[in-house]
């Protein structure tokens, strides 16, 4: 347990000390800004309340629906494959399996450093998107969603987000750069979120076509049912990815 | 006595027909390893199976009486390794390269990281990116790196890579004074047979995937020969299957 702790404080400082995670968190906080003055205005000039009290969800929703659809996954594919195929090609890998830690928990620990991006990102933009509409007087923070429900639909959609990067993590045990493996997860994604489009009965087992599972929440009294069935559909398809992934890297040459 | 690094039987066949094969030896305390052999003899795969990179298809490695398959933590615990290539992280800075070093090992006393950039020389550039370093200067990194949590078993494959001629100097005075001070062990490959025979208490030549010839300097040389005439001789024997057919 203090070699996974240790790994996962060091795949967290890695993570900080790259210039492009560095901008991407960046970017996840202007793109909230941006949107609620743009939207706050076009709310002033057309007198259709966009967002903000009145509005359809509030910005905080509404962020949420870009983030998990157009900037989540592709960060997270390229993270993943930064630290499994990245590292594999700049030969960096063997700095840590030559330590004294389990390779099981320096996949664990990596996963985690993944996750805690990822909950970095859903935070910064919630927050974020909160305080614009708040500063902005669109709404005072009275968002359709209210601060609290906001805040646990932005929980929600980790899971989903969480389950494509235990995927990203074991699809790019077969490659040795990690360009290329991102480009084939970014690949996949697409296919999979336009294949429902072409074939709809496919979005019953296509797992990328359920990562909008938090919307089940936007309501008072989700069906429980419901939930229940597609967070298990989730879960099952996070662990195995997770086992198949871990089994991957167990077995690998570095 | 329990030896420091117990290898018995080790074998490992790639695809393409190369690999290893019925590998035994052990290093004890204090003793200095010298892994001899043309390329592609086997000596960087025997090097990364002993360190867990890669996986042996038959055979067990022990490390301080620990198995690395069953329980690679605690075998590696207490030893460390500078494999193929001197890399780091290069978006870092060396100390801070070290400091996840480091954290693997609690016990540090503060201060030891700047005791290993001082000893590599590179306290002044300890926190320049290591992308903007020489390969000597990373190689010394990774000999720090190496040295950081004073193990007890060093493995080093071609430690001299991108040293200059002081650097190999002030290397093996290092390798020498660990030893016989710190009863530091060490498993040394390296093509530079006679700077390594001043230094190697031990040693082991590898041809064609298999320890042809291995013990201590006297023995391989015969109280003599230096140990590149050892070598040469031990390598240019007739081929594998040439032997056979000798035989």
């Amino acid at each position: 347990m203090p070699s996974y702790i240790a790994n996962v404080r060091n795949e967290i400082d890695k993570l900080s000390a790259m210039r492009k995670i560095r901008l991407i968190v960046l970017l996840t906080a202007i793109v909230p800004v941006m949107a609620g003055l743009l939207l706050g205005s076009l709310n002033g000039q057309t007198g259709i309340s966009f967002i903000g009290a009145g509005g359809a969800a509030g910005l905080p929703l509404l962020m949420l629906d870009l983030l998990v659809l157009f900037w989540l996954p592709p960060v997270l594919f390229m993270t993943a494959a930064e630290l499994f195929a990245g590292e594999k090609s700049t030969r960096t890998m063997k700095l840590v399996l030559t330590k004294p830690i389990a390779r099981s928990a320096v996949y664990a620990s990596k996963l985690t450093a993944i996750a805690a991006l990822c909950l970095l990102l859903l935070g910064e933009v919630w927050l974020i998107a909160w305080l614009t509409e708040l500063f902005t007087g669109m709404g005072g923070g009275s968002s359709a969603l209210g601060v609290l429900h906001s805040l646990g639909v932005y929980a929600a959609a980790f899971v989903p987000m969480m389950v494509l990067a235990l995927i990203a993590a074991f699809v790019v045990q077969w490659f040795g750069s990690g360009t290329g493996a991102f480009l084939i997860l970014l690949f996949f994604y697409l296919a999979g979120k336009l294949l429902p489009l072409v074939y709809p009965s496919t979005s019953g087992w296509n797992v990328f076509a359920q990562t909008d599972w938090y919307r089940l929440w936007l309501g008072n009294l989700p069906s429980l049912k419901h939930a229940m069935t597609l967070f298990m559909f989730l879960l099952a398809h996070g662990i195995m990815s997770y086992a198949a992934g871990w089994y991957r890297f167990e077995k690998q040459s570095f | 006595m329990e030896p420091v690094m117990e290898v018995r039987q080790v074998a490992k066949r790639y695809p393409g027909g190369r690999g290893v094969a019925n590998m035994s030896m052990q290093v004890g305390k204090a003793e200095v390893w010298g892994l001899f052999g043309p390329n592609g003899a086997g000596k960087t795969t025997l090097l990364k199976i002993l360190t867990g990179l890669c996986h042996a298809d038959a055979g067990s490695v022990k490390l301080f009486g620990h198995d690395i398959k069953g329980d690679f933590a605690s075998a590696m615990s207490r030893a460390s390794c500078l494999i193929e290539t001197a890399d780091a992280y290069e978006y870092m800075s060396a100390e801070r390269n070290l400091k996840l070093v480091a954290r693997f090992y609690p016990g540090l006393p503060d201060g030891r990281i700047d005791e290993v950039l001082e000893l590599v020389g590179l306290a002044r550039d300890k926190r320049r990116k290591v992308s903007g370093y020489s390969l000597g200067m990373k190689q010394r990194l990774a000999i720090a790196a190496a040295l950081l949590a004073r193990p007890e078993l060093i493995i080093l494959d071609e430690p001299t890579n991108g040293l200059d001629i002081e650097g190999i100097l002030w290397l093996r005075g290092l390798i020498s004074r660990l030893a016989r001070e710190e009863g530091t062990s060490f498993l040394i490959s390296s093509h530079g047979i006679q700077e390594m025979e001043q230094v190697c208490t031990h040693g082991c030549i590898i041809a064609e995937g298999e320890i042809i010839r291995q013990g201590t300097v006297a023995e391989l040389t015969h109280g003599g020969v230096s140990l590149e005439a050892a070598y040469i001789a031990a390598v240019n024997r007739p081929a594998k299957g040439e032997r056979k057919r000798h035989a």
